[in-house]
């Protein structure tokens, strides 16, 4: 069985205002013991997954790029040392403040060939709304030293943010293409709940605005079409032959593992992840415990309901004959109301449909009726 | 037996909070009806939505007992509801006294609702005992109480007793004038039975229950009574009296206040007003006065979540058990579903109706706006009635349409009387008599077309008069008017919900209002939504609803797919809440906002 890899480090030097996902400023002492945690849930679970072989192979966080390169060679060795790994794609995330060449060449040695960037903005006003701890120059510089060591590098944009303007957007996207990146996530702002950001929302500070967001994401979608790379998913766009294999696992519904703290997993059948206190995580498997939680498993139609919701988000779209196949349903007959109430927004064909590109930005709408 | 010479039946008159209720629950401790540690303050009024309105629905009657130099009287203190919708109901509970506590606020003087209330009772020829309440407040003016009582009803005040129901003081003054002031009841109990049916009510055990003051002669267990306007018959299996709980006893006769239970299954077979005797020796003087009551206002009442409709279903039914007034038939509206048109005495009927359906009952409901009923003439030379809008008939079919008006009484301090003035004018009002019953207090007279009261008169009246000036209101006829269906599209296609009937001079404002607020209240949608307002196919307001460029490309996060799925499923079953009009979705909220638009 072909599966992904996810591994979790949840440390970042600062907590960016927008992020409601796990992440600390801990120890080095916490660190070490996480990472002691984490190599004994990657011989445990690798007993598990005797028979995968592991595609592909992704470090996100939190900030992968803040251990050290013994530290994250530690890591790396042992998924090696453990899993029975055939890698098409090895990616780790990288924040602006924290990657360095050793660091970078480390990553090389060990059979890393993707870099992701999270570079969020070039301006500095924006990165400081944000939170993030960079500046324009040092974003700009960690993508220059990546492309120096990589083929293939992606930067996250994080684009809808109140204050921003269509035309510091479009600078950062031809600055970042200038460099040589090969792949780009531009993500729309949301303001989570428990976030910094929500507070100052809640207070009156600033105000988001749907219309400018869409505006934004038309004109990155633009630009990136002009400069050669192509949208494969709602907010993923590559150039030819460098979309990312381990983000597309998501939407194929292909299984993946995930380790550390509030990773995620799927096995095909069930979804489970582990608990997102880290303390919690480290003492469990320092007893010898899994540290996972929320274990379910799927029923038809969840099933059904993520098969939809995750290939309409892509370029691919879904695939009618083989969903009725496989669900032994009609969907073209039991939908037949909402895909008519929604046929504008869709590409129906040769028993494929998929999302109109000019109607990307209201997927959620368009799709929460098909499913 | 108790001879009649030592029973007295009484009421209480009085204005919200100035004080029945808590007077009520001072006389019912003062005599040992009930122990202090039973006392739930406002014991008479038992539902929450009255405690919490501090206003009476449903009548309550208490009997206690008071000794008055050696001998023991037979107290009946029956409640009665103190609001303008119900002014029949208080009228029926009046023809069941000889006398009436008319309880004055000492710090704000007589109101409006508590004048209505008193001709009420001086029409049915009770002997008016005036009370002067909250005598313990700082700003208490009893002395200019009294005076006012005299100069605007014309009654004595000069002895009437000061207390207060709150402190407890004054309390056994009081028992004791009600003794000596108000007449005993006159009555035969050898003369057929002859009883008053002045409340009813729906006991899951018992069925349908009577409340009722006993003219002549008596009942007990195992006679066999018949309703005099229907002549239905049923057998007696329990009579008792309120204490303020149901308490059996073996007979009911002249003079008493009790109940009457006999296995009856619906309300409407002990309609209020209906006189209650033996079938196999009638009364040959059943009491006069009794009238169906006719509903005023109707609204459709819809679940906002379309497959609740059988719990609607349920609901209304159980309701209608407990209130004959309320009236309601299934109704049909594209933009809702299915759902029921229901008749309400008033306003506040309409508003207690609602509330009790989503407490009780835990619904969630769309309500349309309240109509009345029109007389619409038909070139054919028929004469249909309208309340829904959407039966009107196509303009050209119709000669001419009559609204129902209303005789309007608008008490107030004088320097509201030209806001008054003016909101009555806005209003279609037509100006009667303005008097000055003394220098704090003038009394308006309009005539004013219901479907406008119905609206946001009172809204309008409270805010304009910082609360000040109060309403009542009777309908006195029909009068011709030039009125038009305002219909509402929404990209298009006609919203059967959000039609309203209105005076044409009125339309185009209204229409502009509705609009805007329709603007606000739908959400955002794939496309450009035009909301237009119109008047026989002729649009008279505009306003679009932008199309939604965005919604969340958020990131879906190291494969949580989870929350993303999550989100998606929240917002499909926000859609449930939607009604689809064509191609627009249109939340449950949006036809309410236009229930209350300032135009």
């Amino acid at each position: 069985m072909d599966i992904s890899l996810y591994v979790h480090i949840p440390f970042c030097k600062k907590k960016c205002r927008y992020c409601d996902f796990v992440s600390l400023n801990s120890s080095d002492e916490f660190i070490e013991r996480y990472l002691r945690a984490l190599e004994a849930e990657t011989v445990a679970r690798s007993k598990e997954y005797k028979n995968a072989k592991i595609k592909t192979l992704y470090f996100g966080g939190g900030t992968p790029s803040l251990l050290t390169a013994r530290q994250f060679l530690r890591i790396s060795d042992a998924i090696k040392n453990n899993f029975d790994i055939d890698l098409v794609e090895t990616t780790v995330e990288c924040n602006p403040e924290s990657v360095s060449e050793e660091k970078l060449i480390a990553y090389k040695n060990a059979g890393v060939d993707r870099i992701s960037v999270g570079v969020q903005s070039l301006d500095n006003g924006i990165l400081r709304f944000l939170g993030r701890i960079h500046d324009r120059e040092a974003a700009i510089n960690a993508v220059k030293l990546a492309v120096k060591y990589f083929d293939n590098v992606s930067c996250d944009l994080i684009i809808g943010v109140p204050g921003e303007s269509v035309f510091s957007v479009l600078n950062s996207v031809d600055v970042l293409c200038g460099e040589g990146i090969t792949h780009i996530s531009a993500y729309g702002l949301k303001i989570e709940e428990g976030t910094v950001l929500y507070d100052m929302q809640t207070a009156g500070m600033f105000e988001t605005d749907d219309d400018f967001a869409a505006d934004v994401y038309d004109a990155v979608c633009a630009r990136l079409r002009d400069k050669g790379f192509h949208r494969y998913e709602i907010s993923n766009f590559a150039k030819a032959g460098f979309e990312s294999a381990h983000n597309k696992c998501y939407w194929k519904r292909t299984p993946y593992l995930g380790l550390g703290a509030a990773a995620y997993s799927f096995d095909g059948f069930s979804r489970f992840n582990n608990t997102e206190n880290v303390t919690l995580y480290a003492e469990k498997l320092e007893s010898g415990i899994l540290a996972e939680v929320n274990r379910a498993t799927l029923s038809k139609e969840d099933a059904m309901t993520e098969t939809v919701m995750l290939s309409l988000r892509t370029e691919g779209g879904l695939d009618v004959k083989s969903f009725n196949e496989k669900f032994g349903c009609d969907f073209m007959r039991d939908k037949a109301e909402a895909l008519e109430k929604n046929r504008r927004f869709l590409q129906i064909e040769n028993n494929n449909i998929k999302l109109n590109k000019e109607y990307y930005y209201i997927s959620n709408s368009i799709i929460s009726d098909l499913i | 037996m108790f001879d009649n010479s030592k029973i007295r039946n009484f009421c209480i008159i009085a204005h919200i909070d100035h004080g029945k209720s808590t007077l009520a629950d001072r006389l019912i401790e003062s005599t040992d009806t009930v122990s202090k540690r039973d006392m739930e303050e406002q014991l008479l009024d038992n539902m929450d939505i009255e405690r919490e309105r501090g206003i009476t629905i449903k009548l309550q009657t208490c009997r206690m007992f008071y000794e008055y130099r050696g001998e023991e009287y037979m107290l009946n203190l029956i409640d009665t509801p103190g609001h303008v919708d119900f002014t029949y109901e208080v009228s029926r509970s009046l023809a069941a006294c000889e006398g009436a506590l008319l309880v004055v606020d000492a710090t704000q003087g007589i109101e409006a609702q508590t004048l209505t209330n008193v001709y009420l009772a001086l029409d049915h020829d009770l002997e008016i005992l005036p009370v002067i309440n909250k005598i313990d407040l700082q700003s208490a003016n009893p002395e200019g109480c009294k005076q006012e009582i005299e100069d605007v009803i014309g009654l004595p005040a000069d002895d009437a007793p000061l207390i207060s129901a709150k402190e407890g003081i004054g309390i056994s003054e009081l028992l004791e004038r009600i003794i000596t002031d108000l007449p005993a009841p006159k009555g035969n109990a050898d003369e057929p039975l002859r009883a008053l049916i002045f409340d009813s009510f729906y006991d899951n055990y018992k069925g349908a229950i009577s409340m009722v003051r006993v003219g002549d002669g008596r009942v007990k267990v195992g006679d066999k009574i018949k309703m005099v306007s229907t002549g239905k018959v049923f057998d007696v299996t329990e009579v008792g009296v309120f204490t303020p709980s149901a308490t059996p006893v073996d007979e009911l006769y002249a003079g008493m206040v009790g109940y009457i239970s006999a296995s009856i299954k619906n309300v409407r077979d002990t309609a209020v007003g209906d006189t209650i005797t033996l079938a196999d020796n009638p009364t040959k003087n059943p009491y006069d006065g009794y009238k169906k009551i006719t509903p005023m206002v109707f609204a459709g009442i819809y679940p906002a979540d379309g497959s609740k409709y059988n719990d609607l279903k349920d609901a209304l039914e159980k309701l209608q058990l407990n209130d004959a007034s309320l009236m309601f038939e299934p109704e049909v509206s594209t933009a809702l579903g299915f759902g029921y048109r229901c008749g309400f005495l008033g306003l506040l009927h309409m508003e207690i109706i609602e509330e009790r359906l989503e407490r009780e009952f835990d619904l969630d409901l769309v309500t349309t706006a309240p109509s009345v009923n029109y007389k619409v003439k038909l070139t054919s030379g028929e004469e249909i009635t309208v309340s829904n809008p959407t039966h009107l008939p196509a303009p050209d079919r119709i000669e001419y349409m009559e609204e129902p008006v209303v005789k309007a009484e608008i008490y107030t301090p004088p320097e509201y009387v030209g806001a008054i003035m003016e909101l009555c004018q806005e209003k279609r009002g037509v100006y009667k008599d303005l008097s000055y019953l003394d220098s704090s207090r003038s009394k308006l007279l309009y005539e004013i077309p219901l479907n406008e009261i119905i609206y946001d008169f009172f809204d309008a009246l409270k805010s304009r008069t910082r609360g000040y000036a109060s309403l009542d209101y009777e309908i006195i006829g029909y009068k011709k008017s030039d009125l038009v269906k305002l219909d509402m599209l929404l990209n298009g296609e006609m919203c059967d919900a959000l039609s309203t009937i209105v005076h044409r001079d009125k339309a185009y404002a209204r229409g502009r209002a509705i609009a805007e607020k329709l603007k606000d209240a739908i959400p955002r949608q794939q496309f450009e939504i035009p909301v237009q307002a119109c008047i026989g196919g002729k649009v008279i307001a505009r306003e679009t609803v932008k199309a939604v460029r965005k919604d969340v490309l958020a990131k879906c996060y190291g494969g949580d797919i989870t929350r993303k799925k999550k989100l998606l499923e929240k917002q499909k079953e926000g859609k449930k809440r939607m009604r689809q009009v064509g191609s627009v979705s249109v939340p449950s909220e949006a036809f309410m906002s236009i229930l209350k638009i300032d135009s």
